[in-house]
């Protein structure tokens, strides 16, 4: 050894020292910050499925008009207790409302307050009036009207909550009766009860402390609502209890989430240490394994929460299945050390390692950034985390590997076996009989590839409990709730027009009514009559006066009285301002860009086609939208572009091979395209769909294929490369196939599609590797800095 | 037409009201058995109702039979004539032969509600009308006792300011208080009970 390398050896030497350090403070400090975040993070785990998608850009009003339906529907729960007779219903909801008294729960109030709203309508009422008194007016004469007001005079009691002095006609009691039909929920006591049949349901609303998918407040409420359910059954056997709410959905699917993820990142690691422990038979390497799982585990989780401040259930599944992916690099370098021995040749083994090392890092950071750069906030949040998780572990192979691999590694049976199994399996040579195969098996792929189906429903991949959907439904049946993803967006520049253009909608939604294809509706204009029809109602009242001059006569009533009071109209602002819209005022959007927007929700929407006949109706001031629909369109939307990611990373990361791999550049590239084929035309032949997530992990089977092929083309001793992909293949498998287990169907896409890529990639890519006589890639590899070394090997060879 | 209706929808706003459990089931007990077990009651009533602003009271009067059972049927004669007939499923108003209104409790889902409050009105159901109004009262000598009858519930409060019972084997005077100050004084009179409804009167239930 001369003078110049070991300078260089020794710059080397203390250059990978300092990284080494500087990588443990890195760690130290992640762990640090993720320790002081602990506790606040407890239970702030996203399991919301719709958090993972993108925001509609195209349309901020709309957006943010179902953000503040989902964020007004996300805290309320609903309780029903469902009696034969209204008494006992009404009982068994007082028994309710005490056993729930200390539940993380606010009580509701039951609607809009009826005895509130006389009182701000009252100076306006003039201009309250419904259309079929209009119609009255504008059909009558003198005699008539005042005959109605005689006849109303001599009623039990005027209906309209006010004097007969001050409604005479009973018109502004008709008008506040038409409110009662926008819920089917009357008072009873101090309960709402709906009466359906001869059912009675007590309805009980509340409103979370806390978000739905606060955890802590998951187990709390799930405990109360275990209570409730005891003390009913002992009390009120004949009282059935129907719960509807996102809290109940969210913790269901939490609860799901946090088995699955424990039983997959468990069983995953269990996986990985035995089956490290059967190769290597050796407690270093499986501590050096489970080193580089920690501290990839510690980079993605801590850099994701850092980045994104919070973490989705789904990331984390998605994260505990890269332990296959994680695990190469560890279990690759272990198996280049098998048999070897000595602190001096280790280092230069491992230095030999270097190259392939970092090559193996291009496919999967190249496929992730991609990601990255997407608008997709559940998308480039998986990327942070496998980027971060990847390169974390990745690192520590890299920089403390050095230090801590065991000095001497002997081959186990089990290895030797494995590595052997490498000389029986096949190798492409191009033989006539071997492109026979390869014709067949394409057509076969062409085959299944053609019949593939695409599915972008994005209800398709949620799970939901059958029982509580049961009663979700039930329970929007009985208070005919409206749906909350498909919805009118009424935008226009002042609210007085925002109101104009709402009730010249509703005129067009009568016919919808009266053929029963709709059953009701929410909207402000209900309550809220626009300045024009306010003023159109005073003008009618008009007409009146001579009536109201016989009645006058009559009742000995003063000249004052008989002039119809020619107010202002109630207006917007007012209306809002006014506690008695308290519970209205999520229909109205407010004011963004200058632009004022409200919301008319439908009750009774059933079918496609009449949403298809509703979407017509949209308008330059009136747009309809469907979120369902929208979110469907976003997820092909993302599909398309996801597989053009894929496309272009297959393209790409070829060109980056190129310089290194040459004409062997297709050895390492065809193992993970022939495996993402085959996935897709078995999907295809099985009647899988494909979906966002299925192209998702197709990237992922890209990223560890071309790991992969790259493992095996670039190193000389493939046995040992082929070991260790046997091992990470295994891990993998392991890990997506208890994925595909799971009984969230998005999850059960993700293990079942990885797993079959990762499986045909692990049986492709030993096909694809170099022929004998050519001896290892790796002279092409050799770096200026590290030929030396390399030389030295080649000698003691 | 509309002015019936009207009648009507203030029992409607009865409904957006209501309630709760009877507080002193002794005194309602005590009433109860003061009041006759026949299921039929006819008679006459008196309407007197002060509104508020106008000097002259204004006063209705009719006739009216009651089936505990089936419901009520309620004949003003003077000023304006009509029938109202109330029954578990419906109520209809009727001038002479003319049907003016029909509100049937399979559309309109309060009417079942509805004929529950007038039921118990009419038929002197003292616990049925505790389930709504908070009450007090005493017995008066013998035979009579006297009912106040406050609103529970705010939708009620409303409406109702109060409602006054006052009887002895049937309910003589209904004294209500609109939540606005109007006054309505119902006294009924020429009381007759018994076991049947004549065949006449079955028909018109029908």
């Amino acid at each position: 050894m001369n003078s110049p390398n070991s300078s260089n050896e020794l710059r080397y030497a203390r250059c990978h020292r300092a990284l080494a350090w500087g990588w443990l403070c890195v760690l130290a400090l992640l762990a640090a910050m993720l320790f002081a975040h602990v506790l606040p993070w407890r239970g702030q785990i996203d399991t919301d499925l719709l958090a993972l998608l993108p925001v509609d850009e195209r349309n901020p009003h709309a957006e943010a008009a179902l953000k503040t339906m989902t964020q007004r529907g996300e805290r309320e729960l609903a309780l029903l207790l469902v009696a034969p007779d209204a008494a006992t219903a009404e009982r068994a909801a007082h028994r309710v409302r005490e056993v729930l008294h200390d539940a993380p729960l606010i009580a509701q109030a039951p609607q809009a307050q009826i005895e509130a709203m006389r009182d701000l309508y009252f100076p306006y009422r003039a201009g309250f009036i419904t259309e079929q008194d209009m119609r009255w007016i504008a059909e009558t004469n003198q005699e008539a009207q005042a005959e109605r007001a005689l006849s109303l005079a001599y009623q039990l009691f005027t209906g309209s909550a006010l004097n007969w002095r001050d409604d005479p006609f009973g018109f502004f009691g008709n008008w506040m009766m038409r409110l009662g039909e926008a819920s089917p929920a009357r008072p009873y006591g101090d309960i709402l009860m709906v009466q359906k049949a001869d059912r009675h349901y007590a309805v009980l609303l509340y409103q979370l402390t806390d978000s739905a998918f606060s955890s802590d407040l998951q187990t709390r409420l799930a405990a109360d609502l275990q209570a409730v359910r005891n003390d009913l059954a002992e009390r009120f056997p004949d009282v059935e209890m129907l719960r509807a709410g996102v809290v109940l959905f969210a913790a269901a699917a939490a609860e799901q989430a946090r088995f699955e993820m424990s039983l997959i990142g468990s069983g995953a690691l269990l996986g990985c240490l035995l089956l490290v422990w059967a190769i290597f038979r050796n407690f270093r390497a499986l501590r050096l394994i489970l080193l580089s799982l920690a501290a990839g585990a510690l980079a993605g989780v801590s850099l994701t929460w850092l980045i994104f401040d919070r973490i989705h259930a789904l990331t984390l599944v998605f994260g505990a299945s890269l332990i296959g992916v994680a695990v190469d690099y560890g279990v690759l370098t272990l198996a280049q050390h098998l048999d070897g021995s000595g602190a001096r040749e280790r280092w230069l083994r491992f230095r030999r390692l270097l190259p392939p090392l970092a090559l193996v890092l291009i496919a999967p950071a190249l496929a992730y950034l991609g990601l990255l750069l997407m608008p997709f906030p559940g998308l480039r949040q998986m990327a942070c985390f496998a980027v971060s998780g990847i390169i974390g572990a990745w690192l520590t192979v890299m920089l403390w590997y050095p230090y801590l691999l065991p000095s001497s590694l002997p081959t186990t049976p089990l290895a030797a076996r494995l590595m052997q199994m490498l000389q029986h399996w096949p190798r492409w040579r191009g033989t006539p009989a071997q492109w026979l195969v390869a014709a067949l098996a394409a057509i076969v792929i062409g085959a299944g590839m053609l019949q593939l189906k695409t599915n972008d429903d994005v209800r398709s991949l949620v799970n939901t409990d059958p029982e509580l959907l049961r009663e979700q439904v039930d329970v929007a049946v009985a208070l005919e709730l409206p749906s909350p993803a498909q919805l009118f967006l009424i935008t226009a520049a002042t609210p007085e027009e925002v109101l104009r253009h709402e009730e010249a909608l509703l005129a067009k939604l009568s016919p919808f009514f009266a053929d029963g294809k709709l059953s009701g509706y929410d909207a402000i204009s209900r309550w809220l009559p626009s300045e024009q029809r306010q003023q159109e109602a005073r003008e009618a009242q008009r007409k009146l006066t001579n009536a109201r001059a016989m009645l006058a006569e009559e009742f000995e009533l003063s000249a004052d009285w008989v002039a119809v009071s020619h107010t202002a109209s109630l207006t917007a602002g007012e209306w809002l301002e006014s506690p008695a819209a308290a519970s209205l005022r999520y229909l109205w959007q407010g004011e963004r860009d200058g632009r004022y927007s409200s919301i008319v929700l439908l009750k009774g929407l059933r079918d496609a086609d009449t949403a298809r006949q509703l979407a017509t109706l949209s308008g330059a001031n009136v747009q309809w939208v469907d979120k369902t629909a929208d979110v469907s369109m976003l997820m092909g939307h993302y599909r398309t572009l996801l597989s053009s990611v894929l496309i272009a990373a297959y393209l790409l990361v070829p060109l980056v091979l190129l310089p290194f791999f040459r004409r062997r550049t297709w050895r390492v590239i065809m193992p993970s395209l022939l495996a993402t084929l085959g996935t897709l035309a078995i999907m295809g032949h099985v009647g899988i769909p494909l979906q966002l997530l299925n192209v998702l992990t197709l990237l992922l089977v890209f990223g560890m294929g071309i790991d992969y092929g790259l493992f095996l083309v670039a190193q000389k001793s493939d046995a040992r490369a082929f070991l260790a992909i046997c091992v990470a293949a295994l891990l993998t498998l392991a890990a997506f196939g208890l994925l595909a287990a799971s009984s969230t169907p998005a999850l059960r896409t993700i293990g079942l599609t990885t797993a079959l890529g990762i499986g045909l990639a692990w049986l492709f890519t030993p096909l694809f590797r170099l022929p004998e006589p050519e001896g290892s890639i790796l002279s092409d590899l050799d770096t200026q800095a590290n030929r030396s070394s390399y030389t030295e090997l080649k000698a003691t060879d | 037409m509309i002015m019936k209706r009207t009648f009507l929808l203030s029992w409607f706003w009865l409904l957006l009201a209501a309630p709760a459990l009877a507080a002193d089931p002794a005194l309602l007990d005590a009433v109860q058995s003061r009041l006759t077990v026949d299921a039929v009651i006819r008679g006459e009533f008196t309407q007197t109702r002060q509104l508020a602003g106008i000097k002259k009271p204004l006063v209705a009067t009719g006739s009216f039979v009651v089936e505990k059972t089936r419901g009520v049927l309620w004949r003003a004669l003077a000023p304006f004539p009509q029938t109202t007939r109330i029954t578990q499923g419906e109520i209809l108003q009727k001038d002479g032969e003319r049907v003016l209104m029909a509100l049937r409790a399979d559309r309109e889902p309060a009417v079942n509600s509805i004929s529950r409050v007038l039921f118990s009105l009419f038929a002197s159901d003292m616990s049925a009308l505790a389930e709504y109004f908070d009450h007090e009262g005493q017995t008066v000598g013998d035979t009579g006792w006297q009912l106040s009858f406050t609103p529970r519930e705010a939708g009620l409060k409303t409406v109702i300011g109060s409602l006054v019972l006052e009887g002895d084997d049937v309910v003589r005077k209904v004294i209500l208080t609109g939540a606005a100050g109007d006054i309505t004084v119902i006294s009924f009179s020429n009381i007759a009970t018994a076991a049947l409804l004549t065949a006449d009167e079955l028909a018109q239930f029908e």
